[in-house]
């Protein structure tokens, strides 16, 4: 990646602002534990007492429902923690602060954001696991690879079957980062192939010839030196 | 047996009230502060055996909190609650010496795990250098209580 693509001031305040949002958003989805939590012991407790009197006491008439219910909320409760905590590492990969992740770790929060847009043309997205046990990742901008990722993801979306699944997987190439979009069965329509090529293209990957789309990031002469382990992303 | 002297400081009200009531249904009390001065304050008054203690507050912080418990009391054991959690604040909390480091949101179950596990150290430590003291071996019994403030 060249110096160019460093984000600009604007991308990077967005970064923080989003990610304070984000740490906040956690404090708030930490009351909600708690008082989910809370209600959940007092249930509890009013079915020891009903247990403990023979019924005289306590037996709380709704009491099965609301146990349906907050295991509900906090099923939607995980969903939101999830989701937030991808939205933190995004923004943060462009801010250049938060937590350091490795690249698997990375595409997986992004197809988590990506979620509702891949929901218009109901397909659903997988980040395979490292084929290596502990793979030495480049050192890498989250922001290099993971824009360029999802532009691509988004120019073959309109030429993919309805219904159909994304696999994307990454592994370490040298001193670069290889990341392969392709689809769940069978190969990538022709079109979807063209457009992801444009797409990676035009948003400064280097695309590695196939049947499936090959995204090879390479460290930018700007970068500390790849070390391993840590699994850096250069951006913490 | 001696209860846990638990003091929870976070500045996000409703969360704190919350988590203390239901530390309480299972018989660990606490008390309850709202922002790092009180803290301080909390500390030297009462004595706690651990702080579970928020990074993120107005005035001072949580760091410095930490900070200037483990200089003032380094018995004290000191765990992290943040909703504020990166890798260099972590670090920086573990070199102070925090006992462990949550991030929010964590499950009540795990979090009274690490209060009952920085507890039982402590006890443990007080109870070795007790001996040590007993023993009239007191120059051992400081090292024991001197290795809290590593």
């Amino acid at each position: 990646m060249d110096a160019s693509k460093a984000p600009s001031a604007d991308g990077r305040l967005l970064g923080t602002l989003t990610a304070a949002a984000c740490h906040d958003l956690m404090n708030v989805f930490a009351t909600f534990n708690q008082a989910l939590g809370l209600m959940d012991d007092c249930l509890a407790a009013d079915a020891k007492t009903t247990r403990r009197t023979f019924g005289i006491k306590g037996g709380f008439a709704y009491r099965e429902r609301f146990v349906e219910l907050t295991a509900m909320l906090r099923g939607q409760l995980a969903r939101a923690v999830g989701l937030t905590e991808a939205l933190a590492l995004a923004a943060h990969s462009v801010d250049g602060q938060g937590r350091t992740v490795a690249p698997p770790e990375a595409l997986a929060a992004l197809v988590a954001l990506a979620e509702r847009l891949l929901k218009r043309r109901k397909i659903t997205a997988e980040v395979a696991p490292s084929d290596e046990a502990d793979p030495c990742w480049p050192t890498l901008r989250r922001a290099d690879y993971l824009g360029p990722v999802l532009e691509t993801i988004l120019a073959c979306l309109p030429h993919l079957p309805m219904g159909g699944k994304i696999c994307l997987s990454c592994r370490p190439d040298g001193d670069a980062l290889a990341v392969t979009l392709a689809p769940g069965e069978g190969e990538l329509p022709d079109d979807a192939l063209a457009a992801g090529l444009y797409a990676a293209r035009a948003a400064g990957a280097e695309v590695a010839p196939g049947k499936t789309l090959t995204l090879v990031f390479r460290e930018s002469p700007t970068t500390q030196p790849a070390s391993c382990p840590p699994q850096a992303d250069g951006a913490s | 047996m001696k209860k846990i002297k638990l003091l929870l400081v976070d500045d996000e009200e409703n969360f704190v009230n919350t988590l203390s009531e239901r530390l309480k249904m299972r018989d660990v009390p606490s008390r309850v502060v709202y922002s790092g001065e009180e803290a301080l304050e909390a500390v030297a008054s009462d004595e706690p055996d651990v702080v579970v203690l928020d990074l993120r507050m107005p005035g001072i912080d949580g760091m410095e909190v930490l900070r200037k418990v483990r200089a003032a009391k380094p018995d004290v054991r000191i765990i992290i609650l943040t909703g504020h959690g990166t890798d260099a604040t972590e670090e920086e909390a573990k070199k102070l010496g925090a006992f462990h480091y949550h991030k929010k949101p964590v499950e009540i179950d795990e979090l009274l795990g690490t209060v009952k596990k920085a507890y039982r150290e402590k006890m443990e430590d007080a109870m070795v250098a007790a001996t040590f003291a007993q023993a009239g071996a007191f120059e051992e019994a400081q090292q024991i209580l001197d290795e809290d403030k590593k």
